[in-house]
């Protein structure tokens, strides 16, 4: 693997699907929890309302347009995960997951999904930033274009996944109880995130 | 918190293991000017694991023979073979980042005859994280260019340069 494309294509897909950083999976899994196998339609608006957000602060920051403390978005990105899910078991969010369309509760999804997403764009651009090089500055479009990529076909993934295993939960469990689970196992666990990377 | 100390390496979600190394031909100096990039924390597990402690790098309090073990950790996982051929390289200092997380480290090689290609290994930190990431970016003869990405110990990248 030699080129500067395929190189940070890589690191993009492998940042937002590593096991081992699972934060951004776990906001996926948060975002996707009202949704069931049929609404991938829905859940293709809401993923790019998120993508619209994280591309843009990852390009902002990645070009030095500003710069906001790593261990606070490290932070704020399990409030994210928590938001999403403790917004998941407000009583819209199963019913604008029926109805759909553009609803009030929808709109607020959206409009949060974008938000949220900026703080992830933040996240993304911390470790970007760490693999750029001195004197490549004018290849840094190139790199950052590749990594971007890398990260949405890794999160596209993720989401299909996600929604596979949802519509195989709903031959046996109600909608709403898949909800509660999934959202109430992410909200526990970004809790422990928040808890680890209180910043100090 | 007992049973968060438990939880810790499992949640401990976000520390990214990465190091970035520059390789830089200089023709008329017929010289390949290398700098590398490591996380000082990374650096001192890894040298914590092979039993050396106390070494407070890149600090006042630094070890005297901090900069010899650091080089000879190069030695052993940075192999660059021009030509094919082994070569020694000089180590020329280290120099902490402007935010004081990471070390530069420069080295230099010099190329018998001219370049035609350049053998890479590069196995930095990878036994101390399984995660372990290493960018490796090579700017050849007439700035022909290569960057690749290390995942794994014992894997050999060769950028190959023509005649």
């Amino acid at each position: 693997m030699s080129g500067v494309f395929s190189t940070y294509l890589q690191l993009g897909f492998e940042h937002i699907a590593d096991l081992n950083g699972y934060d951004h999976i776990l906001f996926l899994v948060a975002l996707c929890a009202v949704y069931q196998g049929h609404d991938w339609k829905k859940v293709a608006v809401l993923v790019t309302a998120f993508t619209v957000g994280h591309s843009l602060t990852l390009a902002l920051a990645a070009l030095d347009i500003f710069e906001v403390s790593s261990p606070l978005v490290e932070f704020l990105i399990p409030v994210t995960i928590f938001a999403t899910s403790l917004g998941n078991t407000h009583p819209s969010a199963l019913d604008s997951s029926a109805a759909g369309g553009f609803s009030k509760a929808m709109v607020f999804r959206y409009v949060s999904a974008l938000f949220f997403g900026l703080i992830h764009g933040l996240g993304f651009s911390n470790f970007f930033r760490q693999m750029t090089l001195p004197g490549q500055e004018n290849g840094l479009i190139a790199q950052l274009f590749a990594f971007n990529v890398g990260v949405e076909v890794g999160q596209l993934l993720i989401v299909g996944l996600i929604l596979s295993l949802t519509w195989l939960s709903s031959l046996r469990i109600s909608a709403r109880s898949w909800n509660i689970f999934i959202s109430g196992a992410a909200a526990g666990i970004s809790l422990l995130l928040m808890l680890e990377r209180f910043p100090t | 918190m007992g049973a968060l100390a438990f939880l810790g390496p499992i949640l401990l979600a976000h520390a990214f293991h990465v190091s970035k190394t520059m390789v830089e031909y200089k023709a008329q100096e017929k010289t390949l000017q290398v700098s590398v990039h490591l996380f000082i924390d990374d650096l001192e597990t890894s040298l914590r694991k092979e039993g050396h402690t106390a070494l407070f790098l890149c600090t006042d309090r630094e070890a005297p023979r901090a900069e010899g073990l650091i080089e000879d950790y190069l030695r052993r996982h940075l192999q660059l073979r021009p030509n094919n051929r082994e070569v020694t390289f000089t180590f020329l200092g280290k120099e902490t980042s402007p935010d004081m997380s990471a070390v530069w480290i420069y080295l230099e090689l010099r190329v018998p005859g001219k370049l035609r290609s350049l053998a890479i290994r590069n196995s930095l930190l990878m036994q101390a994280f399984d995660d372990q990431k290493n960018l490796v970016h090579v700017v050849g003869p007439g700035k022909k260019q290569g960057t690749f990405l290390f995942a794994g110990p014992g894997v050999e990248e060769i950028m190959i340069f023509g005649k």
